[in-house]
């Protein structure tokens, strides 16, 4: 064991699984002063070691390296933060097992694993502040899982498939008054569908009204990101068309209307006539116009007098 | 509304009638699919819409301005027709 530990090219590393190798020869005592050069030395390492890795925490998770790794890899910040708090626990316990390793039998005993033990275990209580024996993170996750729960009552309870296929777009009124034809999605829950995901594999049971809610939506992200891309190229291509050059593409904005239309809530397009006819036919000038100037793609609720005042200002244009 | 959209549904004849009447979740896959792809046709009729309108605008301001013989006439009038 003195021969392997000698040999000069030997890393810190090395030395921590040679030590843990021989750890049962540690009792006997012409071993133990003869490696206790090297003791120090590697008790030192742990030292510094544990010291990174509390400075490494205080930095916290949003200004570390980790988060924007994480960001890049489409995981949510709930996660990210809780995956990150689990290396850095997993990371302590291989410092403590590598003091462990180094004093072999009875470490506990030893002032300077007494010292780092009880360094260790406080930084442990800092890392996460809930009772032991519990998966690291819980505490936080139910205070996520209740949040949600309280923002999202209302839309976990309308918002379904069957309700997003009655109605696939909606119009809505932005803060400068313009009436915009969107998705019948909000893009922000995207997160929460991804935080679900994450957290299930990281071990967590959710609530079943929050894993049907983000399930409905991850079902229908896909189709929502493309169909809002449709109606932005629309949108956008429309309002760099002249007005004179309109009608050599009438036929193409005609079209795209017919697809609105389908997308739209039926009952609701029959009942606001005004509006129908605005949207998809006679008054179909006037629309293409207003439609030239409508532009972006915001969140909104969707609401039917929005539908009639649409087509109001159609007709009046 | 139906007569509009029937060709870009030939391949799926029953389509506009079922989702009219059961929207079903089936149904959306092909619907945006092809709200994708009108859209972007209509992006690209735009695009090329413009292109030739600048090429006629430039022709017709050359046509304006140029000597009145008949290779510069023969050429722009080329560039009108071609």
């Amino acid at each position: 064991m003195c021969i392997s530990l000698q040999a000069e090219q030997l890393n810190t590393t090395n030395r921590f699984s040679i030590f843990s190798v021989f750890n049962p020869l540690l009792v006997r005592p012409k071993i133990r002063s003869a490696i206790q050069e090297y003791q120090n030395k590697l008790l030192i390492q742990v030292k510094d070691d544990v010291k990174a890795l509390q400075e490494k925490f205080k930095r916290q998770y949003a200004a570390s390296e980790a988060s924007r790794l994480t960001a890049v890899r489409d995981l949510p910040p709930l996660a990210g933060s809780i995956i990150w708090a689990r290396q850095i626990e997993r990371q302590r316990q291989t410092y403590m097992r590598r003091l462990q390793d180094v004093l072999g039998e009875g470490w506990e005993d030893h002032p300077e694993g007494q010292k780092l033990k009880s360094e260790g275990d406080a930084f442990r209580d800092k890392l996460d502040p809930e009772p032991r024996g519990s998966v690291l993170g819980y505490c936080r996750f139910k205070k996520w899982q209740e949040e949600v729960s309280v923002a999202n009552r209302e839309a976990m309870t309308l918002f379904t498939t069957e309700t997003f296929l009655t109605n696939v777009f909606r119009i809505v009124t932005t803060r400068r008054k313009e009436l915009v034809l969107e998705v019948n999605f909000d893009l922000e829950q995207i997160e929460l569908f991804k935080e679900v995901r994450s957290l299930s594999l990281l071990g967590f049971k959710m609530i079943p009204t929050i894993e049907t809610f983000a399930s409905t939506l991850q079902r229908i992200y896909p189709f929502a990101i493309s169909m809002s891309e449709a109606i932005r190229i629309y949108f956008h291509a429309a309002s760099r068309l002249e007005a004179s050059l309109e009608p050599l593409l009438a036929g193409y904005k005609r079209k795209m209307h017919c697809y609105f239309k389908l997308g739209l809530d039926q009952k609701l397009l029959a009942n606001s006539k005004v509006y129908f006819l605005a949207f998809f036919g006679v008054f179909h000038k006037a629309f293409c116009f207003f439609c030239t100037n409508l532009f972006g793609i915001h969140i909104f609720r969707f609401s039917p007098t929005n539908h009639v005042l649409f087509g109001r200002r159609c007709s009046a244009s | 509304m139906q007569r509009e959209l029937k060709r870009d549904f030939e391949r799926h004849p029953q389509f506009l009638d079922e989702f009219l009447r059961k929207r079903e979740f089936d149904h959306l896959e092909i619907f945006s699919r092809k709200l994708y792809d009108c859209s972007l046709a209509f992006q690209g009729k735009v695009a090329d819409v413009l292109t030739k309108n600048r090429a006629v605008e430039s022709a017709l301001v050359a046509l304006a301005t140029c000597p009145l013989e008949k290779q510069h006439l023969h050429g722009i009038m080329a560039s009108l027709q071609g």
